[in-house]
């Protein structure tokens, strides 16, 4: 295994754990807050919400924009 | 102890509240976008507006103002657009990276005066700047969100769905077959991103019950999966051969996607995504 390929594992793994803990938290047995809830939490005041969109914002500039 | 008693610093405090005024409407105030009790009038459209202050607090001098926007980089939002901010300008995009820490120290500024306001006003202020007269509604279920936008109680009908799912494809299409990084895409982007970010200033679109504060084991599960997928990300930047130039030993998150951004086809598809994310989040 050479290091493109740990890379590249290291992120599936960190995305593996996400989907992992959005499924766990949907199956409510854990006090884990599903993924929306956990964006209304963040979001409820004007400087978290407008603090998600600019990054989100800032994900389609980064990848399209110049 | 009130906030002009701890620092003695040179403020004008003006609560404008007639003595014996129910100071319930002031505290629906206090959470930014605000949060209004069902059956009180106060959801939808209003006219007290966003984010209207809890008292009239005015830091004086600069300093003042240095304290409370860097109490505002408290807010966990804040800190990351710092980041992202850091991270943009090593990467060889100086103006991009300032104009997010531009916008991540308004944000700050904000968060900072509203926690004062809310310490001048006399409410508990919890580390994350919200109110606990806020919190305290949020856990009794009995409070939704306000908007400027009319909020709506369901999904759209399926017409409205179809058509804004339609325009969506469209837009997709068209600017992905744009090629990347020119300037056709980037006024598409750009005009997408900046209109959804004036939509979601102010408010969400549809009503939903806030979640109470989550248990810190809870909070600690998602922010360690953050922190992971940032510092691999951080470990292949720096692994690369210099920092604007990908690395197929230490590939970043932008260099595996370069494949499937390299087709419109593949634009239009993730396009198609991150609009549909930016809806997502409009409706939080």
């Amino acid at each position: 295994m050479n290091s493109h390929d740990v890379t590249v594992t290291g992120f599936l793994i960190v995305l593996g754990a996400l989907i992992g803990t959005e499924i766990a938290a949907r199956s409510r047995r854990t006090s884990i807050p599903t993924f929306s809830q956990l964006f209304t939490r963040i979001m409820r005041t004007r400087t978290g919400r407008v603090g998600v969109l600019v990054a989100w914002a800032w994900v389609g500039l980064h990848f399209f924009a110049k | 102890m009130g906030y002009r008693a701890r620092l003695g610093g040179t403020r004008r405090f003006r609560p404008e509240r007639p003595e014996g005024a129910d100071i319930t409407a002031d505290r629906i105030e206090a959470d930014g976008i605000g949060t209004g009790r069902i059956g009180q009038g106060r959801v939808g459209t209003h006219a007290t507006g966003i984010g209207a202050p809890v008292a009239q607090y005015a830091p004086a001098g600069l300093v003042e103002r240095v304290v409370v926007t860097l109490s505002g980089v408290r807010q966990p939002i804040v800190a990351i657009l710092l980041a992202i901010s850091f991270m943009t300008v090593i990467s060889g995009k100086p103006v991009d990276g300032f104009l997010l820490a531009l916008v991540a120290t308004a944000l700050a500024w904000d968060a900072g005066l509203r926690s004062a306001q809310e310490r001048a006003a006399g409410l508990p202020v919890r580390a994350d700047g919200s109110s606990a007269g806020a919190g305290s509604r949020d856990m009794v279920g009995e409070v939704q969100q306000r908007s400027a936008w009319p909020l709506r109680t369901a999904r759209p009908p399926a017409r409205i769905m179809a058509l804004s799912i339609g325009a969506a494809s469209i837009c997709s299409l068209i600017f992905g077959s744009f090629t990347r990084y020119s300037w056709p895409a980037t006024a598409g982007v750009v005009g997408v991103g900046a209109s959804v970010v004036i939509v979601g200033w102010g408010g969400p679109t549809r009503r939903r019950a806030i979640p109470g504060k989550f248990p810190r084991s809870a909070a600690a599960t998602w922010g360690t999966l953050l922190i992971a997928a940032g510092t691999w990300e951080l470990i292949a930047l720096l692994g690369q051969p210099n920092i604007e130039t990908g690395s197929y030993a230490h590939p970043t998150i932008s260099t595996l996607t370069d494949p499937l951004l390299a087709s419109p086809l593949g634009r239009a598809v993730a396009l198609l995504g991150w609009i549909g994310l930016g809806v997502f989040l409009v409706e939080r």
